[in-house]
């Protein structure tokens, strides 16, 4: 009984640091909703109006393992908006799948919370959760600067990215390791939890 | 399942309420219905043994096996 309080009261200060992630993300996602739907109103005027107030000797990009510096006269504004958006759609997913995250989590932490492990929610959330990881484990391709400029005319990712280009994403990574390894482990446990649903049940039917 | 119970009759012979077996033997009353209409798994030496004692009869006397 003394582990069942034990496990009980660290499920509940893990659910405090989920639900502050949880509202986190959750406004977070919000907010990058509203800034993908203005993106959708920007015209090319306004991104005109922005690159003619900019002064281009104060700009100097350092970027990972490129770096360089943009001539801003020759950026096309249209082609910059389309790198706006779809960078703005990248973080929008990502956001998401964060969320997503946060949420099973919470929902796991709050079921420990008050109820036996070894049942069929804990075993569907760890589930979700390992889903969720091993999704997020591939937004690292989404994370890459080549990625966004794979939607624009090469000519104008030259432009944007002017002389003293070192390197432009060569360096491609499909998933991360350790997010991929994490959300096996928990689908594991899923597993290993389904096998405590039966044993339990077993427990309780035993007098 | 096989194994079937005959909790019921051992009861009436002795004149004994479920509730009152489920007192002395020191479990649930639900737990002992559930003996009863066949729902449990398995049952512990320590519970077969106080329903035995009480009921002042033999294991056999409570389970049967029937080929199904």
């Amino acid at each position: 009984m003394e582990k069942q309080i034990e496990y009980r009261k660290f499920a509940k200060v893990l659910y405090i640091l989920a639900s502050i992630t949880y509202w986190v993300s959750l406004i977070g996602l919000g907010f990058m909703g509203l800034l993908m739907i203005g993106s959708l109103f920007i015209q090319e005027s306004i991104i005109v109006l922005l690159l003619n107030s900019i002064d281009p000797a104060q700009l100097h990009f350092d970027q990972g393992t490129f770096r360089f510096s943009i001539d801003w006269s020759l950026v096309v504004p249209k082609e910059l908006l389309v790198f706006l958006r779809v960078g703005l759609f990248n973080v929008l997913i990502q956001m998401g799948v964060y969320f997503f995250i946060a949420l099973e989590f919470r929902n796991l932490m709050r079921h420990l919370m008050t109820e036996l492990p070894f049942t069929e929610i804990t075993v569907k959330y760890l589930k979700y959760l390992g889903i969720g990881i091993i999704i997020s484990s591939f937004l690292v391709l989404l994370s890459s600067s080549s990625f966004t400029y794979l939607f624009m005319d090469s000519e104008t990712v030259k432009q944007i990215l002017g002389a003293g280009v070192t390197d432009m994403g060569t360096n491609i990574t499909l998933f991360d390791k350790t997010s991929m390894l994490a959300g096996l482990v928990v689908l594991l446990l899923s597993r290993i939890f389904s096998y405590g649903v039966e044993l339990q049940e077993e427990v309780d039917q035993t007098i | 399942m096989p194994i079937i119970t005959r909790l019921d009759r051992m009861l009436a012979d002795r004149k004994m309420q479920l509730s009152e077996l489920a007192d002395q033997v020191g479990i649930s009353l639900a737990n002992l219905s559930n003996l009863k209409t066949g729902k449990v798994k398995a049952i512990r030496f320590s519970t077969l043994e106080a329903i035995c004692k009480i009921l002042e009869c033999q294991p056999g006397d409570i389970l049967e096996y029937v080929e199904e």
